[in-house]
């Protein structure tokens, strides 16, 4: 059993003004060692949240309600603030969306990256650190590494500053890498040599990557298997070629025909009609209920479970219940 | 998990959809005032301020009014009166009773921070607007008058304004307001040219809006809010100033009274009788705070940017 | 940059001339003259003018003007009319040593308070102590500083009797002013680190530095105060008009023989020559604090060196 990380039945609660956002309801997935996987949802289907509870890294408003996080079968859930600095940014390291703002804007890249080294690599001297420094923004990617490690983070561009970030991330080796939009901020062509210094990099030190986006080019790009989440819950989670070639769930056909294709003319793009659901009142049935096209009168009452596709590829969705194929079938009879 | 194995078949039909439920709009328009004086209802600290504020000047404007005595009518017989049934705020040196002198005092000292603001709205929004609308050269010049008079320490200023024309309300209310204005001004300037920038004045332009109708309709009530948080933080530093400049013995003199003059009547008593000193000073601190609340409030409740 | 300084004291000359021409004809426009009414109309006319002379009241204001802007450049600030026989610049510099130290343990006082009481408030955000600074904050700029000065002179140095009550001698008679003098500069740090923390506290690299493990103290220290503290440098100018004018009032209240107090008492006796001195010396001072900051300012936050570095 190669699973590196394990989330189960994951439940987190974000206290607003405007009530509770039960913002993750019952998420699980896993991670194999070495294995990219890809969570991908539009924006507040709580793909963040989830991630950031795997690093307990939520707002102070944010709690983890229910379920558990295991990180090569050590609960990470009921560890105190001060076990989990020892993982943060040692065991699981995470990168996120905008390299503008995600770096000390008043504090040298060098001193940046030395930060993580002085929490977790205390055997090595102030030298050896600087020098461990140096070579790993080297590792990224950028050239002139000791001039680099001297200036602040905005003399660098964007694709570079995301690279820096790359390289805090992975300066102890992480056993996970959990990147959050690592490519949304940056330019398209940017965009293609950050995931490759990623794939690239996760060779050289056998890390596992979570990857969240809501670009399907990139999930292509980059990763084995795909988590589709929405309204909180994950609706569906395959190999990368069962969610692009053999989708189930009508939200992941909804996503892939979103997806403008070069190679077909048309004057029309696909979208999904309505917003994601209030999730301080999340709908007690299916969350995709009220904008899907073949919503049934079960989807808006009760919850549906996981159908296996075989594979590792399963979808939840009422539509794939037998007695559903039976009314589709006695309808189409009748008319 | 449930048991969803003997849910009824009939579920299973298809359920009707409600297209327009799907581009449903949660939130009703509203706008930027409207929206703004919700938010501002939400802040009990605001609101209270508010509150106070209106019952002080409504005690300022009819204080004087129900006290059976003059704010100016001296009394030999009866100085230094505690505060008691006759006199609730007791009476001052002279035996002028201090409720009559302390409503009439707050009455002065507002109409002072008014007037002061009034002035600084007129002056600063002509300047700023104009400076804004025109641009270029007309622009360049009127904003390097205004750095060099930002640099001037307004107070001593208003001092010597204060010694070299009659003293009385007026010379108060200009003194403060010619060196007021600049900030106004200021901020006037960086909204309307903000506001040029932006999409919608852009597009009523592209649509061929004419230029008074996109100062009225798009510019002056998307300046409104900055005018208005401003003027609450001018009126308590009127108010302060002029405090000031009477107790530094410069300001209103006597038998008239303000804020400040009745600190500087308490302040030379102070050791015997601290009422004298402590009432004008309650009310003067109630007005300042609760401008300052109140002040903070509207510009959470009105400035878009500062919403978190 | 070396461009940006140059415009700046082109701009503090400017600004300095304007101060000082309105100051003397407005000094000028006074009604009466400088000398003591009753004496100077019985003197005979022969010593009327000789007196006159003696200052150069007798040549036209523009001469008398092109005069004391020349004797300013030489560093002359003229003669007082009430301290006979003492020169302004005498006048002024027996009396700032007072000033200077209330002003700074005012500055010294506020920041160590104020910022401790800011960034403790953000750090602890909607806790108890979070509500004390912000009601803090806001009495420090809503209570006038001679009523915090009267109040504090009244309770702590009469009734209780634990501080002397005014005059000057031992640095205990520094304390009750200086504290006085601080109120409003305390609350004005306090107010300006919290909300400036606040906003740190939101961004992007706090929980980049959380990601790395980074506890919780490490994160405050390291990233969010040195982040926030560095704006705490453009407030300095406004915490030096409210030092300046509350050394006025807080000075004559304790009966501290500083330039505060000397401009009031100048004030009170007419003497021209004095106030136009402390006039253009506050201004002066003003001024140059303000120069300074911005300088400052842009030398300290990388992000806006740069952009200096640009303009050039």
């Amino acid at each position: 059993m190669g699973k590196i990380l394990q989330v189960e039945n994951l439940h987190v609660e974000i206290k607003t003004e405007l009530g509770r956002i039960q913002a993750v309801r019952g998420v699980s997935f896993d991670l194999d060692k070495k294995e990219t996987v890809a969570i991908v949802g539009e924006s507040g289907s709580g793909k963040t949240i989830t991630v950031k509870s795997v690093m307990q890294l939520l707002p102070s408003t944010g709690s983890i309600t229910e379920g558990s996080v295991r990180l090569e079968g050590k609960e990470l859930t009921t560890l105190s603030e001060k076990e989990m600095l020892k993982i943060r940014g040692s065991d699981i390291s995470m990168i996120f969306q905008d390299p503008m703002t995600s770096l000390n804007p008043t504090m040298t890249i060098g001193n940046q990256i030395i930060e993580v080294l002085k929490n977790h690599r205390k055997d090595l001297s102030r030298d050896e650190m600087k020098r461990r420094a140096i070579e790993i923004i080297d590792l990224v990617g950028i050239s002139n590494p000791e001039t680099r490690f001297k200036q602040y983070p905005h003399q660098l561009s964007g694709g570079m500053r995301q690279r820096i970030i790359i390289a805090i991330a992975l300066a102890c080796d992480p056993k996970v890498l959990i990147a959050d939009e690592p490519t949304t901020a940056l330019d398209v062509t940017i965009q293609a040599q950050i995931l490759d210094l990623m794939k690239e990099l996760q060779e050289k030190i056998n890390t596992s990557i979570i990857i969240i986006t809501h670009n399907l080019g990139v999930v292509a790009n980059i990763a084995d298997r795909v988590y589709v989440m929405y309204g909180g819950k994950i609706v569906e989670n395959g190999s990368v070629e069962d969610i692009f070639y053999h989708p189930q769930h009508p939200y992941t056909k909804g996503l892939l025909a979103a997806v403008p294709k070069l190679h077909e003319k048309t004057d029309k793009l696909f979208t999904i009609l309505g917003t994601p659901p209030d999730l301080t009142d999340p709908p007690k049935g299916c969350p995709f209920a009220a904008r899907c096209s073949y919503t049934l009168k079960v989807c808006r009452q009760y919850p549906p479970s996981f159908t296996p596709f075989g594979n590792h590829h399963e979808s939840a969705c009422w539509l794939h219940d037998p007695r559903a194929k039976r009314m589709i079938n006695e309808v189409r009879n009748a008319g | 998990m449930e048991n969803y194995q003997d849910l009824p078949l009939d579920l299973f039909e298809k359920a009707e959809v409600n297209l327009d439920e799907k581009e449903h709009i949660a939130k009703p328009s509203l706008t930027a005032f409207q929206d703004g004086w919700i938010r501002l209802k939400k802040n009990k600290a605001a609101v209270v301020s508010l509150f106070i504020l209106i019952l002080i000047f409504l005690f300022a404007v009819f204080g004087p009014i129900f006290s059976s005595y003059d704010y100016a009518k001296t009394d030999y017989h009866h100085t230094f009166q505690l505060p008691s049934r006759e006199h609730i705020f007791g009476t001052d040196q002279f035996g002028r009773d201090q409720f009559a002198r302390i409503w009439y005092g707050t009455r002065i000292s507002l109409l002072i921070a008014f007037a002061a603001a009034c002035l600084d709205i007129f002056v600063g929004v002509t300047y700023g607007a104009v400076s804004a609308l025109a641009g270029g050269k007309v622009d360049a010049v009127m904003q390097r008058i205004i750095e060099i008079l930002v640099g001037i320490p307004s107070l001593i200023i208003i001092i010597l304004l204060m010694m070299v024309m009659p003293a009385g309300i007026g010379t108060i209310i200009i003194a403060m307001s010619i060196t007021g204005w600049v900030n106004m001004a200021r901020l006037v300037r960086a909204q309307i040219l903000k506001l040029k920038s932006q999409e919608f004045v852009l597009a009523a332009r592209i649509l061929g809006t004419n230029s008074r109708k996109i100062i009225l309709k798009h510019l002056i009530p998307n300046t409104m809010g900055v005018i208005v948080i401003n003027t609450m933080f001018t009126i308590p530093s009127a108010i302060f100033t002029e405090a000031f400049l009477s107790f530094i013995g410069i300001g209103l003199s006597e038998p008239r009274a303000s804020l400040g003059v009745l600190i500087n009547n308490g302040y030379q008593v102070l050791h015997n009788f601290p009422h004298l000193l402590i009432y004008p000073a309650i009310v003067i601190v109630l007005i300042m705070v609760c401008f300052s609340i109140l002040g903070d409030g509207l510009r959470d409740a009105l400035d878009p940017r500062m919403r978190k | 940059m070396g461009k940006y300084i140059l415009k700046r004291i082109l701009y503090l000359f400017i600004t300095l001339l304007i101060i000082i021409t309105a100051t003397f004809f407005l000094m000028k426009r006074l009604p009466g003259t400088p000398f003591d009414s009753e004496r100077f109309s019985q003197m005979p006319p022969q010593q009327q003018k000789q007196l006159l002379e003696k200052y150069g009241l007798d040549q036209p204001v523009s001469v008398q003007y092109l005069k004391y802007l020349n004797n300013l450049v030489h560093g002359d600030l003229g003669v007082s009319f009430f301290y006979t026989g003492r020169t302004v610049k005498d006048v002024i510099f027996g009396r700032i040593w007072p000033s200077v130290l209330i002003g700074l343990q005012a500055v010294l006082l506020g920041l160590a308070v104020g910022l401790t009481l800011g960034i403790i408030a953000a750090w602890k955000h909607n806790s108890g102590i979070d509500y004390f600074t912000m009601v803090l904050a806001v009495l420090g700029v809503s209570v006038p500083n001679f009523v915090v000065a009267a109040l504090l002179q009244y309770y702590v140095g009469l009734k209780w009797g634990i501080l002397p009550v005014a005059f000057w001698g031992t640095w205990a008679h520094s304390v009750l002013p200086s504290i006085a003098l601080s109120f409003g500069a305390t609350a004005m740090f306090a107010r300006f680190i919290r909300t400036e923390m606040l906003d740190v506290l939101e961004q992007d690299y706090i929980i980049t530095a959380r990601a790395k493990g980074l506890n919780q103290f490490q994160v405050l220290m390291a990233h969010a105060v040195r982040n926030s503290i560095i704006p705490v440098v453009t407030i300095l100018g406004p915490i030096v008009v409210n030092l300046l004018t509350g050394s006025l009032a807080v000075e004559s209240i304790f009966s501290v023989p500083g330039i505060g107090s000397l401009f009031v008492e100048s004030i009170k006796s007419n003497d021209y020559a004095t106030i136009m001195g402390l006039t253009i010396f506050y201004s002066a001072f003003y001024i140059l604090v303000v120069m300074i900051v911005d300088i400052l300012y842009s030398v300290i936050d990388p992000r806006i060196r740069i952009q200096g570095n640009k303009d050039e």
